[in-house]
């Protein structure tokens, strides 16, 4: 169900993240029925654009809004139960007198004082969307439309899925939701750590999502990115002094704030050692910096801190030539404590590649098995590509752009390619051309 | 709500031996201090399943199970569980979790 136009005016006024917070209430006193809520809270926003015109606008418009969508809920499950099927009309629910009473207030309440935030109706929200017995791309997409509130056509052309493929994902995983009975909970102290990973990971492939992909409609994957950052900073609010939570969400923010200079203005993409560092975004990255410092000081590191770190020691300096590769590839190393995956293997030798020589990078290349484990991946390709070239083994890294060429699909990253492999055979490779296919990222 | 425990794994000698029992006699009473357990049952290997199916009013049987999978269902349980949390909990815990698998499926009907 669709709300009018007009109704999503008055949604915006009440703002997404006060209507983020109705939803999760709602479907609390829904009994977890995410589907009910949903279209209650759609009545009731409906309801008021009927009202507010004439009625002015409430004192507290959440609570009223909530208030409306509550009574269309128990007036919902009435009908049910009656097993009349007649379909209300507007008119009936506009007749019926709209006030805020203390048991709505009391639902719908700040969380108690005593009471750890842990309680707050967003947060039960994010870990039953984010539930690992639903599909990874149930999860991003029940994450985006229930807790970030996007429209499921937007999220459809994110990930260039049709809008009625999208519309099903997310009428399967509510179903599940209710008829497996995920719990609408926070999960326990033992299992919320773990459970806690697993958030962080949607709300990172978001990130990632909108930030990898370079072509499509950029204009929405930039929203993607700020709808990213803008979860991780409620669940940052949510449970506080998080060092993981602060970690990824200064990695975000440290990434996100070169998203000016990472494409030129023909379109073309430009590499981080060459990237015009005054296009970033320093307000940002002073924000993302002393994040990483606070959450380095509480001692408990994890995979997003060490990515921070790394993150940081690539934007700290004022040229690309000043990054210490060095304290980079330590922190690689010491990442793939955490990750064994063969990406972060890949950065570590391209890390070890630039601190020390390409020839310590490719033997750890070689030594990794890398060629089998990312025979498939066009990044490798590139990477290996480059410290081949750096190494003055040009026949061999014109082999290793032409596979990556084979495997990419991106029509920015095709056109780089091909520069490079056509700036390949006789010239000399440009000095101090940094590639960050692998490394730090573009 | 009700879920049923589809228990999986590779039939082997091992399943059935003293160690093995142990662990499941400890899993029995992990069920019962949950009070959760409504039914349950270990099957005989698959070397004793039959398959039926009528088709156009004729009734074929084969010898086997009907999965011709590598794993095998093995034995399953019906548990009363507050919601899915509490049956990943009784799956995880399994004997069987660490060599096999467990499918988890809710039952049609509430309360």
């Amino acid at each position: 169900m669709s709300a009018p136009e007009g109704a999503l005016t008055i949604a915006d006024q009440i703002s997404r993240l006060d209507s983020t917070r109705i939803l999760a209430t709602l479907i609390r006193v829904c009994d977890g029925d995410f589907q009910l809520a949903e279209d209650v809270l759609q009545e009731a926003l409906l309801a008021a654009v009927q009202h507010w015109p004439r009625t002015g606008e409430p004192r507290d418009p959440a609570a009223w809004i909530f208030a409306t969508a509550r009574r269309k809920m128990i007036d919902q499950r009435r009908r049910e139960r009656t097993a009349a099927q007649t379909r209300t009309s507007l008119g009936h629910y506009l007749a019926f007198e709209q006030t805020v009473t203390a048991a709505d207030e009391e639902l719908f309440d700040e969380t108690p004082a005593e009471e750890p935030a842990l309680l707050d109706d967003r947060l039960r929200l994010i870990f039953t969307c984010c539930h690992p017995a639903l599909s990874l791309e149930a999860r991003v997409a029940l994450t985006l439309r229930v807790v970030a509130r996007l429209e499921t056509s937007d999220i459809a052309r994110a990930f260039l899925v049709s809008e009625s493929t999208m519309a099903q994902r997310l009428v399967r995983a509510k179903r599940k939701i209710r008829d497996a009975r995920i719990p609408y909970e926070v999960p326990g102290a033992h299992h919320l750590q773990e459970r806690l990973s697993g958030v962080l990971a949607v709300l990172y492939l978001i990130f990632n999502e909108g930030y990898e992909t370079t072509s499509g409609d950029t204009l929405f994957q930039g929203e993607l990115c700020s709808e990213a950052i803008r979860l991780a900073r409620l669940i940052g609010q949510l449970i506080p002094d998080e060092p993981e939570i602060l970690g990824m969400l200064a990695l975000m923010l440290l990434h996100d704030a070169r998203r000016g200079a990472r494409v030129n203005a023909g379109q073309e993409l430009v590499l981080l050692a060459d990237q015009d560092r005054a296009l970033w975004d320093h307000q940002q990255i002073a924000e993302g910096l002393a994040m990483v410092e606070v959450a380095l000081r509480q001692h408990r590191p994890g995979p997003y801190q060490i990515q921070a770190a790394i993150a940081a020691l690539h934007v700290e300096p004022a040229t690309a030539a000043e990054t210490d590769w060095r304290q980079i590839a330590i922190l690689y190393h010491e990442l793939s404590r955490y990750l064994s995956n063969p990406i972060v293997t890949l950065n570590h030798a391209v890390a070890v590649a630039m601190a020390v020589s390409p020839d310590a990078g490719l033997r750890l290349i070689e030594e990794s098995m890398l060629r089998q484990s990312l025979a498939g991946n066009h990044v490798f390709h590139a990477a290996l590509a480059d410290l081949l070239c750096r190494a003055g083994r040009q026949a061999e890294a014109a082999a290793a752009y032409q596979e990556a060429l084979g495997l990419c699909r991106n029509a920015v990253e095709i056109r780089y390619l091909q520069r490079q492999l056509a700036s390949l055979p006789g010239s000399a490779h440009e000095p101090g051309g940094v590639n960050s296919f692998g490394n730090a990222r573009f | 709500m009700k879920y049923v425990f589809l228990l999986y794994n590779i039939e082997s000698e091992e399943l059935a031996s003293p160690e093995a029992m142990a662990e499941w006699g400890t899993y029995e009473e992990y069920l019962a201090h949950q009070q959760a357990k409504i039914t349950g049952a270990a099957l005989q290997p698959t070397a004793t399943a039959t398959t039926v199916s009528v088709r156009d009013g004729e009734t074929l049987i084969t010898d086997g199970p009907f999965a011709d999978t590598k794993e095998h269902l093995g034995g399953f349980y019906v548990l009363e569980c507050a919601d899915l949390d509490q049956a990943i909990e009784f799956a995880r815990r399994n004997p069987w979790a660490p060599t096999g698998h467990i499918e988890i499926r809710p039952v049609f009907g509430y309360s």
